[in-house]
């Protein structure tokens, strides 16, 4: 729709402890095969968005290796265009780095397009959000914003900072205040919003006190002194936020619950990504596989159990990988033992290393390192 | 602008002997080692050899193929100086005609050929499973200075007679064919594979195209010919896995060798390094818990709650809990219910094998199974 133009805001992601030290949690790979901001590449794809952007905020260089040139997300090749926004004052003072100033930086929505409506989502939550839906919704009630919640019943332990809409009978969002994650039962918002043309403008050229830090902060503002018109748009479906390197492993090791992954999987809302030329998984006489995700590339010859195999990952015969996650180019030797853990890409782990942790705090392994 | 060499690859053979396999498409088209199609091969064999023109002859029903060649992305085969064109049958100012051999197929695209201008031109099967770089070939064809260059591949004698056989001089030039001979005076087989200097080629098609009683084929009319006109033939002689997939059994041991073959192996080289295709847009591939998986290879989008064993297992097949796949080979979208057997078979695209349905073919014969098969 040429009408719309996508921003994906990287600038409010969580850490994902050891995992996001040097990559962004945007391209951190998920379930094998998947970087984590495919998700909502995706809904922009399969909402027929072919204009859309990245905020990027930092690590530059891993989200560019993942996107590429953006066309696995695009229809139209031609029509549609996307870009990395990178905020060059922020790079010279981190003060300035914030979503705002990118998109004051990159203000080409501004000059180069005339489409009225901008979609924001983040990368960390995974959802199957149909944006046509939630723009039409918007259009339809005049708001200035339309805000995406959802509700949840583990507010206590997910979601955390996220912004708890409180709605008028009208489903109009009369007060925002951030999840200190003291009630489970709540509405939450997905950082998920459509706002027209001129209140971005308003908002990103807002001076002095008028100016927000954040989107985030500029709705709580704008709802606070009733200077924006924020509506909300109830999405129902598969959700789940990255907000810790728990909620990483928990979010994929409960996939591996195949009910589970019906809902993310079985939908017809298709989930791109960028692809490698990989080959097939390839299983030896020894492999003994259970419950397990194997992206291609993979060579199996020991024993798996509960776990994610990504792409290229080698694990040799007497080799047994219990409830972790293997990324990217890893090899596991001969009778090597790994329970509960995350192992980081390009690690080598030895003939008969051991890695074990307790299953309630699984260990991490950093990319590249040689476990003996 | 000029081009030193094109590539044409003859992909429009209905392949009769795959039976339902290629109901629906053209041989080359056919699926291939869980995530490919045989035509990967010669695309990839272009790609990886620098060559970046390449047609693709196709008539018996191209739709699928010519979808799946697209704008030779896949094979990188799009960039700025690269061409990837599908070529059918066409009406023209001189009327309309079916290809009507391989080398009619080239001589009605001589055209595309004169737009592209090349030193020399490259002809291809569509229909074989190998890795080779085409350059060394082409240096050795320029190098003796040769009309035509033929690929060669040493067979086992006992199996000669069942390939075009080439004779030829310590200096490699060809000196003879001998078609399927009872008594091969040599075991080098042709691959079918050709290297020809452009000028040549196009004045003997043209020749031939006004020779009635010709069949237009290259090995039958062509090459011959040639060799009666004491044109400069030379034998290029490859080492290195091929294989025809002409029948179902041979498809299937094609498959098989995947398996089979060794890391660092020929085929294996060819597989992890350089063999391009598509890459689908599937869901991780699940195994489950009470899953059984051993020497077997599976793509991405596979969904195995079941027993496999030696077999191969394409994008978005299902196996049920309690169902048996041994030493088969099943294709996209299968589905294989619980309590099924299927052994020594090949499964086609999007097939159903029923509760409990044996496929358990006698003799060390391989069996295609397509459609439903309910018991």
């Amino acid at each position: 729709m040429k009408n719309i133009i996508g921003l994906l805001n990287l600038y409010d992601s969580p850490e994902l402890g050891p995992l996001t030290e040097n990559r962004t949690l945007a391209s951190t790979s998920f379930l094998g095969r998947y970087a984590i901001m495919d998700f909502a590449l995706s809904n922009f794809t399969n909402s027929g968005i072919d204009d859309f952007s990245i905020l990027v905020k930092n690590n530059f260089r891993s989200v560019t290796k993942h996107v590429h040139t953006m066309k696995a997300w695009v229809s139209n090749t031609k029509i549609g265009k996307q870009y990395l926004l990178i905020n060059a004052n922020g790079i010279r003072d981190k003060s300035l780095n914030n979503d705002i100033n990118n998109i004051k930086t990159n203000d080409w929505i501004f000059y180069e397009s005339d489409a009225q409506y901008i979609v924001v989502q983040p990368a960390h939550i995974i959802s199957q959000v149909n944006l046509r839906k939630v723009v039409k919704s918007h259009i339809a009630s005049g708001a200035d914003v339309t805000l995406v919640y959802t509700k949840i019943t583990n507010g206590k332990s997910t979601f955390k900072k996220h912004l708890i809409p409180e709605l008028d009978e009208n489903g109009k969002v009369i007060s925002l205040r951030k999840n200190n994650g003291d009630v489970a039962r709540i509405n939450v918002s997905l950082d998920t919003y459509v706002i027209s043309r001129e209140v971005m403008k308003k908002i990103v050229n807002a001076r002095g006190n008028n100016r927000a830090t954040s989107l985030r902060q500029a709705l709580i503002k704008g709802v606070e002194d009733f200077s924006l018109n924020v509506q909300s748009y109830y999405y129902e479906g598969y959700v789940r936020c990255f907000d810790s390197f728990k909620a990483f492993c928990d979010i994929s090791f409960e996939l591996l619950n195949y009910e589970n992954a019906r809902q993310l999987f079985d939908t017809g809302w298709t989930a791109y990504t960028n692809t490698h030329n990989t080959p097939p998984a390839k299983y030896g006489e020894n492999a003994c596989v259970k419950n397990t995700y194997v992206a291609n590339g993979a060579v199996i010859d020991g024993t798996v159990e509960n776990s994610i195999v990504s792409r290229n990952v080698v694990i040799e015969k007497g080799a047994v990988v219990k409830n972790s996650i293997i990324l990217t180019g890893t090899k596991v030797s001969e009778c090597a033992i790994i329970e509960n853990a995350v192992i980081d890409k390009w690690a080598f782990i030895s003939t008969g290393a051991t890695i074990k942790a307790p299953k309630s705090r699984p260990t991490y392994v950093r990319q590249g390192k040689i476990v003996k | 602008m000029s081009k030193e060499i094109v590539a044409m690859i003859l992909a429009g053979g209905k392949g009769t002997r795959l039976e339902a396999l290629t109901k629906k498409v053209a041989k080359p088209a056919v699926s291939f080692g869980g995530r490919y199609r045989i035509i990967d091969f010669p695309l990839s064999n272009c790609a990886n050899s620098g060559i970046t023109t390449v047609g693709v002859l196709m008539q018996y029903e191209s739709i699928v193929l010519d979808q799946y060649i697209g704008s030779g992305e896949k094979w990188g085969l799009n960039g700025v100086r690269a061409l990837t064109q599908t070529l059918s049958p066409r009406q023209t100012e001189q009327g309309m005609a079916w290809y009507k051999g391989t080398a009619d197929a080239i001589y009605e695209n001589l055209d595309f050929l004169d737009s592209q201008d090349p030193e020399y031109v490259l002809i291809l099967s569509g229909d074989h499973i190998y890795g080779m770089s085409y350059r060394d070939m082409l240096n050795k064809h320029i190098e003796k200075k040769a009309d035509v260059t033929i690929c060669s591949i040493g067979v086992p004698l006992e199996e000669a007679s069942r390939f075009g056989i080439i004779i030829k001089d310590d200096n490699d030039r060809i000196v003879e064919f001998q078609e399927k001979p009872a008594k091969p005076r040599s075991n080098f087989a042709s691959m079918g594979i050709y290297i020809f200097t452009y000028k040549v080629l196009r004045k003997l098609l043209i020749d031939d195209a006004k020779n009635e009683k010709s069949s237009h084929d290259f090995g039958k009319d062509i090459l011959p010919k040639m060799l009666a006109d004491k044109k400069r033939l030379f034998s290029y002689e490859y080492k290195g896995y091929w294989k025809d997939v002409g029948t179902i059994a041979s498809l299937h041991e094609a498959n098989m060798d995947l398996i089979d073959s060794p890391a660092g192996s020929d085929l294996s080289k060819v597989i992890n390094n350089s063999l391009y295709s598509e890459d689908t847009n599937s869901a991780p591939q699940y195994i489950g818990s009470n899953a059984s998986i051993k020497k077997s290879i599976v793509n991405q989008g596979a969904v195995i709650l079941g027993s496999v064993e030696h077999s191969i297992i394409s994008n978005e097949v299902y196996i049920e809990e309690g169902a048996t796949v041994i030493n088969s080979v099943i294709l996209p979208g299968a589905h294989i219910s619980t309590g099924a057997l299927v052994k020594d078979a090949i499964v086609n695209n999007d097939a159903f094998v029923g509760e409990g349905v044996k496929v358990t073919p006698e003799n060390g014969e391989i069996e295609l199974v397509s459609g439903r098969r309910m018991e």
